[in-house]
């Protein structure tokens, strides 16, 4: 997918010794320090780094839309098309910006008005902007839309957000960010909320009208392995400062700073490699799903089977809308099904009883998607790990409280110290590992991991894989490991079960479900999922 | 050991929140303002003894600000000649007490009932909502006279009545909160951990429902105390001699162009109550929010 344009290699974006800063209580801290990088017609640049990094304050300068305060732009030129927009009034500026330069968010449902037609709201730019009549200026809506390969777009036009997937609302954002035929376009994370086959088919997109309309495209990701699919040149950034920078090729196989080598060294997919292989004695299972359904409005899982054993990381992979995350909520009792029956053990959990059922809560743990929701911000560390034994009161002694918590903060790799303080201080990683150590508080059999690292960062989700291994070891725990990215899931199970649309379409164990796919849709989701490999091979 | 311990920790939860407080000057002054009307209110009776109902119809519209007779005659006596500030501290216990209990009761009961409603939904929780509905759809005060008037105007059926009209705005808030806490995570993480439903209720969801409630109940103190005194205009609230700070206000109204301190002080002291409440209200709300505490805490750790 990579093109390398020769043609028109115009300097279209200069940026120079660019230096950020934040004002905040404890004084000033520098968000981009000293950033240069230049960007070309028809060329597609790659800003790399993990949450904090300042990559998304860089795209905001160049889009005028800092917030000054607290931010404050210390140094530096931006030069677009060798005029220094840092210069300009905010007039001048914002006449100049809305029709050179265009960025396409991530979250696109909040970007998006919803009480208005996406037709209506592309039109918009065309009428402000350029002046032309109403029916023009709606002819070329339905243009833009075809283009971006909306279906039937004279219909849809008029159609709201809310009424279009993901996918579907990134394209419409793109076509929004077309409509003024900008030199440069600015996607920030514009993938990452989206299914690995939708995310395909996006950045294919977008290296396609780059192509054609000969645009500069900067590209902010966390995930190396799409900067690796479409980009030209790369720079890394970490902690504001660019640690490395060249072409894409160059950086991926020569890596030469020890953070970017740290960073591919994180790429799920790798660590499947130094896993201890734990030989397997096919015991009775804990857990025995049968033929169990759940119908909503529509179906959102249908006659699912499998078996969980004794210490085995079992991961299911599936796009949205496969129904992962209602097999967890089955699991967990949060949810009943509509047919079919779990057995722990032997006894049916849907026929539990009170007490069975308490008793069946302290076996079986969760640790969530989102560390930010899955902790009680009024709570403190400390109250948070050991409601557990609160609420089981016979487990542990409450005087033996404060020095089980200490254990299990060391256990996941926090300090002991940390009890007193609240979840908001945390980073996510971190938060994670508080659920974790939640989770682990009434020594359980199973723990459900629902997308249990894909909020995280490449480097943090490493080690929480790394962590959830080692405790697998230590505690003979098995895993229920859900999650819609591939290579975390090879990373990590020993069998894997592949979902689409509330069916299981494939399962087994997971060498054999990687290298050999037997399903149609088991080898889609493989291709479309991007890797580094493709680019070093 | 246990107990030195113990009260080492109260004392450091002491100068914690005292160091707050003296990070929001705002606060501090809203608190030493509204703990010396609540010392009026509790010691302030027995202090003045009979005097609030003393008359002394030589000295009728005493204007205020003068020297020339008793301390107690400071800020001037009312049209049968009884001194003002005996009046006003009168007025304080009974104001406090009537509008302190209702507000607190229709807050508790609104609060948890919305909670309930929230949590539960179904059947329990339409229910209380139509019931909702209904205390709205009647005009308050109406509703208020009537009940009062079947039943004896006392202090206790007032506050009750008070607190039952002013019921639906803390159960509808809190049942809205509730909807939305409800689905979080933490939630699920607590149900799936073996949490009852109490224990989620009252541990995980109130807590955050709570800066809101305390947040109306400030704004509704001072709603609370003018319907109080409609009523007791209207006879069926308080019985004189007794007093109340809405009641001198109402009846002061017909002096204003002669003695305009008659419904000027209590006005005032009604607006500075309901201002530090709201002050308080601000900085409590910053309190209780482990995110935000930080604004009160830090700068202390600044000057150190």
């Amino acid at each position: 997918m990579v093109t390398k344009v020769s043609n028109a290699n115009k300097l279209l974006l200069k940026v120079n010794n660019l230096s950020v800063s934040f004002d905040t209580t404890e004084g000033s801290f520098d968000a981009v320090k000293a950033v240069n990088f230049e960007l070309k017609k028809g060329e597609t640049l790659a800003i790399i780094g993990e949450s904090g990094s300042g990559k998304s304050v860089t795209a905001s300068v160049i889009m005028g839309i800092l917030t000054c305060p607290p931010g404050k732009i210390k140094s530096g030129e931006v030069l677009l098309n060798d005029i220094d927009i840092l210069k300009l009034s905010d007039s001048d500026r914002r006449k100049l910006m809305g029709s050179k330069v265009a960025i396409i968010f991530q979250d696109t449902l909040s970007h998006l008005n919803p009480v208005f037609s996406v037709g209506s709201q592309i039109a918009e730019c065309f009428e402000v902007h350029k002046n032309i009549s109403k029916k023009e200026s709606w002819k070329k809506t339905v243009q833009l839309l075809e283009r971006v390969r909306i279906p039937n777009p004279s219909r849809r036009a008029k159609d709201f957000p809310h009424q279009f997937s993901g996918g579907q609302r990134q394209r419409v954002m793109i076509a929004m960010a077309l409509a003024l035929e900008p030199d440069i376009i600015i996607a920030d994370e514009p993938t990452t909320a989206l299914d690995v086959t939708i995310q395909a088919k996006i950045l294919e997109l977008l290296g396609e009208l780059r192509d054609e309309r000969n645009m500069g495209l900067i590209l902010i990701t966390h995930d190396l392995a799409i900067a690796a699919e479409i980009s030209d040149k790369v720079i890394v950034l970490n902690e504001g400062k660019i640690v490395e920078k060249g072409t894409t090729k160059d950086v991926f196989i020569n890596p030469n700073h020890a953070y970017t080598r740290q960073l591919m060294n994180s790429i799920p997919g790798k660590i499947a490699k130094q896993k201890k292989k734990i030989s397997k004695k096919f015991s009775d299972p804990i857990l025995e799903i049968k033929n169990i359904s759940k119908f909503y409005d529509t179906t959102a899982c249908d006659d699912v089977s499998f078996n969980l054993f004794s210490n085995e990381v079992l991961g299911i992979v599936g796009e949205s809308g496969s129904g992962k995350t209602t097999i967890s909520n089955l699991i967990l009792r949060l949810e009943s099904p509509s047919n079919g029956e779990i057995l722990y053990h032997g006894k049916n959990i849907l026929s539990f009883n009170k007490n069975d059922l308490f008793n069946f809560r302290r076996k079986v743990q969760v640790v969530f998607q989102d560390p930010y929701a899955s902790l009680n911000p009024t709570m403190n560390i400390f109250d948070i790990i050991s409601e557990p034994w609160v609420i089981h009161s016979d487990f542990l002694h409450k005087k033996l409280h404060k020095s089980k918590v200490s254990d299990l903060l060391k256990s996941v790799g926090l300090h002991p110290d940390d009890a007193i303080k609240f979840p908001h201080q945390f980073s996510g990683g971190q938060r994670q590992r508080i659920a974790i150590a939640r989770a682990l508080a009434l020594n359980p059999e199973i723990i459900i991991c629902d997308e249990a690292v894909s909020a995280l960062d490449v480097s943090i989700q490493a080690q929480i894989i790394k962590l959830l291994l080692n405790l697998r070891n230590k505690f003979s725990l098995s895993y229920i490991f859900i999650a819609h990215d591939l290579p975390v899931v090879k990373d990590l199970a020993d069998r894997v079960i592949v979902m689409k649309s509330g069916k299981i379409i494939e399962q087994g164990v997971v060498d054999d479900v990687f290298n050999f796919p037997k399903e149609k849709y088991t080898k889609d989701l493989l291709k479309a999922s991007p890797s580094i490999e493709k680019l070093i091979s | 050991m246990q107990l030195i311990l113990e009260k080492n920790h109260l004392m450091n939860k002491f100068r914690k929140i005292f160091s707050m407080f003296m990070n929001d000057k705002l606060a501090l002054i809203s608190i030493i303002f509204l703990l010396f009307m609540v010392f009026l209110a509790i010691f302030g009776p027995s202090l003045i003894s009979e005097s609030y109902t003393k008359m002394n119809l030589r000295l009728r519209n005493l204007e205020p600000f003068s020297f020339d007779h008793h301390f107690m005659y400071f800020f001037g006596a009312d049209a049968l000649g009884r001194s003002m500030i005996a009046r006003l501290i009168l007025a304080t216990q009974n104001t406090m007490f009537i509008a302190g209990s209702a507000v607190i009761l229709s807050m508790t009961l609104g609060g948890v009932l919305g909670l309930i409603s929230g949590y539960y939904g179904g059947r329990i929780g339409n229910l209380i909502m139509r019931l909702a509905d209904i205390i709205m759809s009647f005009p308050s005060l109406l509703l208020a006279v009537i009940v009062l008037y079947m039943f004896d105007p006392g202090l206790l059926n007032l506050i009750i009545v008070l607190a039952f009209t002013r019921m639906p705005i803390y159960m509808r808030t809190a049942r809205a909160e509730v909807l939305e806490i409800r689905e979080r995570l933490f939630v699920s993480a607590a149900i799936s951990m073996g949490a009852s439903n109490l224990r989620i209720i009252f541990k995980h969801i109130a807590p955050l429902t709570i800066p809101t409630l305390i947040t109306i109940a400030t704004l509704d103190f001072a709603f609370v105390m003018l319907g109080e005194s409609a009523l007791s205009f209207l006879g069926v609230g308080i019985q004189p001699p007794e007093v109340t700070w809405g009641l001198m206000v109402a009846q002061g109204r017909n002096y204003l162009q002669i003695a305009w301190w008659l419904a000027f002080f209590p006005g005032l002291i009604i607006m500075l109550v309901a201002l530090s409440l709201n002050l308080l209200s601000s900085w409590l709300r910053i309190v209780l929010d482990p995110r935000q505490r930080w604004r009160l805490e830090n700068i202390g750790d600044k000057s150190e």
